[in-house]
């Protein structure tokens, strides 16, 4: 008798697990709980089953995250960085784009040669001007040797209080103090 | 809800058609499983809720091919479900993320080896049924857990785990068979897990 109980018992061993899971079909509950009317032994694992079924759907969760359909449609910064590998390169190719359309046309490229012409057209300007201080100090300002080339022009020269020092780097500091001071003469 | 259900029949023909609010519906009432069920696989919070948006977000995007004859709205749900967290899984690998607990840590101990509720203080017990639980195989934790804590379906499980509904039957049962084993355990443990 002992031996058929326990293989009874074994046969609805599944069943009382199920039944905690509400997985049983009306057949199988209704068998299995007439089982349980006449052994306590399976009461009681029914009763565990149950139990930690109810122990582990107990357990505190985190609040579940807030899902709309709104706030799907917004690209989440994580979805983003998987860009972001692309975003370097673009950046990248961009500032080229940009640097290649501020460029310097070939009218902006310099070229020592118009420098020189726009000096010595400044030299002629001048040679032509009146011989006054201004157009000296204008002279100084525009290169190093354009005072001696206007000087020779207006067949003058200018007198020091120190000796004169050709090839000063310009613009130079004693020049521009002399031109205060009204130092160079005619 | 379930497909008999003649509200979230019309609430998913809605959706289909675009409705928004209809498919906000559907997010609230399915949100909270799917949430627990996403932290089940995942065991972490961050890379759940990650899981959970881009379900909805393909979910969202996917609504005009469901096709409500063949699947239950929450079923095809579960299946996006797996797929984002396969994809998930891919880029854990490049990426590990830390797991909260190694669900391999082995079997329950044997009747000779000591008991796990020796010696457990009382601040220790809230943390019992989580050490119950990680000492389970991870298949017949994840059953357990996805069906009492996310409430998911027999079918929803089959195919969350993309197993046989009898297999997710069997893993039912050996998982709680263990935990019956350790009954002293269970009981030292109150409704709340206290």
């Amino acid at each position: 008798m002992g031996e058929i109980m326990k293989t009874t018992c074994e046969q609805f061993d599944e069943l009382l697990d199920l039944r905690a899971a509400g997985w049983l079909s009306a057949d199988e509950a209704g068998e299995l709980e007439r089982h349980l009317l006449t052994c306590p032994s399976c009461r009681e694992q029914a009763r565990l089953a149950e139990h930690a079924a109810g122990l582990i759907g107990g357990r505190p969760a985190p609040p579940a995250p807030v899902v709309g359909v709104t706030a799907l449609s917004r690209r989440r910064p994580a979805q983003l960085l998987k860009w972001a590998w692309f975003i370097g390169p673009a950046l990248a190719a961009c500032l080229v784009v940009l640097l290649r359309l501020h460029a310097p046309g070939p009218d902006d490229i310099y070229r020592p040669e118009d420098e020189s012409h726009a000096r010595q057209a400044g030299v002629a300007e001048l040679a032509a001007a009146p011989p006054t201080l201004a157009t000296y100090n204008r002279a100084i300002l525009l290169h190093d040797s354009a005072l001696d080339d206007v000087l020779n022009a207006h067949d003058r020269s200018i007198q020091l209080h120190e000796p004169y020092k050709p090839g000063l780097s310009f613009p130079d500091r004693r020049q521009q103090e002399n031109r205060k001071q009204g130092v160079i003469k005619s | 809800m379930d497909r008999t259900n003649p509200k979230e029949l019309l609430l998913v023909e809605r959706a289909r058609h675009g409705d928004s609010s209809a498919f906000d519906t559907l997010i609230q009432c399915h949100n909270e499983r799917l949430w627990r069920s996403a932290m089940v696989l995942c065991r972490e919070s961050d890379a759940a809720k990650d899981l959970v948006q881009e379900t909805w977000l393909e979910a969202w995007r996917s609504m005009p091919r469901f096709d409500d004859g063949r699947a239950q709205f929450s079923t095809w749900l579960y299946s996006i479900l797996r797929h984002r967290y396969l994809k998930l899984l891919r880029r854990r690998t490049r990426k590990p993320l830390v797991l909260l607990s190694d669900p391999y840590a082995g079997a329950m101990p044997d009747a000779g080896q000591p008991h796990p509720a020796a010696g457990i203080h009382k601040r220790e017990v809230r943390n019992l049924l989580d050490r119950l639980l990680d000492r389970l195989p991870e298949a017949q934790r994840r059953v357990l857990e996805l069906r009492f804590y996310a409430e998911a379906s027999l079918a929803d499980i089959a195919t969350v785990l993309d197993c046989p509904e009898g297999t997710v039957k069997s893993r039912l049962h050996h998982g709680l068979k263990t935990l019956r084993k350790n009954s002293d355990c269970l009981n030292l443990l109150g409704r709340d897990g206290e």
